[in-house]
């Protein structure tokens, strides 16, 4: 066996998978007589040994219950399947898209109102929030109002939004879809078009609360 | 006393196209663990996994006939559609990925993530890239054959050694670069 043979055969060997006896032994004698496929063979052998070593940590990784929860309820709702929505989104995939839609509003900065403290809407409890994505998406909440009147829905738990020294009101066009996304009330995923919306973000340029206004 | 039949995936799927619950949540159960790994570890982010791995059942009850047991197994049909919508979300999302450090400080998967990510093999699985990586996961973790995973990938077998080769390749290079690397197991000695 050649060097060259012997290097489309060395990883098959490292990996102990692949390679039928005759050329397992033929490319063995030959890195006993080869120095340096000898320590090709010890390199790949050990790149082996480090992600089987990693598999094993991570053979106990799986899908958290609600995963689980979510999609047997996509089940009894065929019609949810049909339209494509997703069942539940991760609580940290709503988060990036909330910051993301934030990060963009900025950057758009289509109308921006003077900052102003305090004389926001009070914002409503929390109804669609990172948290709550996977109990809204069957549709069983209320969608929130949109319009003119309709009130700041808030992005985050627990924080009250007139602690905050300064506010801007950005509006913003987000696609439907990505209220689907979120899990907001009454989205759909198969909606096309684009939605307007006022976001307050916080002079550290984290979105607070939303209201879509048509 | 009777004996146990673990039913096949085939029948599961059956089953599942009836709206069988109980075939779905086997099929499930038995199927969202390998899937979950697979994104997790192609990508190092448990919400990508998580959304990867929902998405993945998503798909197989909107189009449960898609998968044709004469084109290969449900293993590999399963791992394609996630390869995909994880390869979606990694090249949409680069540099942007949440990792497990979102996570709350009590979730013991995120734990497991943050003390993983600091290991050097999954830093130098996660620096390949993206053709590579995918195989390298699909063929060294997940234990996917090459056929399986040509048919994931979508490839032609040739095509799934010659990225593991190079990809393990650069792999090896990058922990030889970051630290001397772990003993390897004797070389067995042959006798013919």
């Amino acid at each position: 066996m050649s060097c060259e043979d012997f290097e489309d055969d060395v990883v098959d060997l490292a990996r102990g998978e692949e390679l039928g006896d005759a050329e397992r032994t033929e490319a063995l004698a030959h890195a006993e007589e080869c120095l340096r496929c000898a320590a090709r063979l010890d390199d790949e052998r050990a790149v082996t040994s480090g992600l089987r070593a990693f598999a094993a940590r991570t053979a106990g990784a799986e899908a958290p219950p609600r995963v689980e929860a979510a999609l047997l309820r996509a089940l009894r709702d065929p019609q949810s399947v049909e339209r494509g929505g997703a069942a539940t989104t991760s609580p940290s995939r709503a988060v990036e898209l909330l910051l993301l839609a934030a990060a963009a509003a900025i950057l758009a900065a289509i109308v921006v109102a003077p900052p102003r403290a305090g004389s926001f809407p009070e914002p409503a409890p929390p109804r669609a929030t990172a948290g709550s994505a996977t109990t809204v998406a069957g549709g069983a909440a209320a969608a929130p109002a949109a319009g003119e009147n309709a009130d700041f829905v808030s992005l985050s738990y627990g924080e009250d939004l007139r602690e905050l020294d300064s506010v801007q009101v950005v509006s913003v066009e987000l696609p439907r879809t990505a209220l689907a996304a979120l899990g907001w009330p009454g989205a759909d995923s198969a909606q096309t078009g684009s939605v307007k919306a006022e976001v307050i973000v916080g002079h550290d340029g984290v979105a607070r609360a939303i209201r879509f206004v048509d | 006393m009777p004996e146990t039949v673990t039913p096949s995936d085939h029948d599961l799927l059956l089953g599942l196209r009836d709206g069988d619950e109980a075939a779905f949540t086997a099929l499930y159960r038995r199927w969202q663990g390998p899937l979950y790994r697979y994104a997790l570890r192609v990508s190092g982010s448990p919400a990508l996994a998580e959304d990867v791995t929902q998405e993945v059942f998503m798909a197989l009850l909107r189009r449960n006939e898609g998968y044709d047991p004469g084109r290969g197994e449900l293993s590999s049909y399963l791992h394609g559609i996630a390869r995909n919508l994880a390869r979606r979300r990694i090249e949409r999302e680069r540099g942007h990925l949440p990792l497990a450090d979102e996570a709350g400080p009590d979730d013991p998967l995120a734990d497991l993530v943050r003390r993983e990510r600091t290991d050097l093999v999954w830093e130098g699985i996660l620096g390949l890239p993206l053709h590579y990586r995918e195989v390298v996961v699909l063929c060294d973790l997940q234990g996917l054959s090459y056929e399986e995973a040509a048919s994931a990938v979508g490839c032609a077998v040739g095509t799934v050694r010659s990225r593991l080769h190079r990809g393990r390749e650069q792999l090896g290079a990058r922990l030889r670069s970051a630290r001397p690397m772990p003993a390897a197991a004797p070389m067995p000695r042959m006798t013919r």
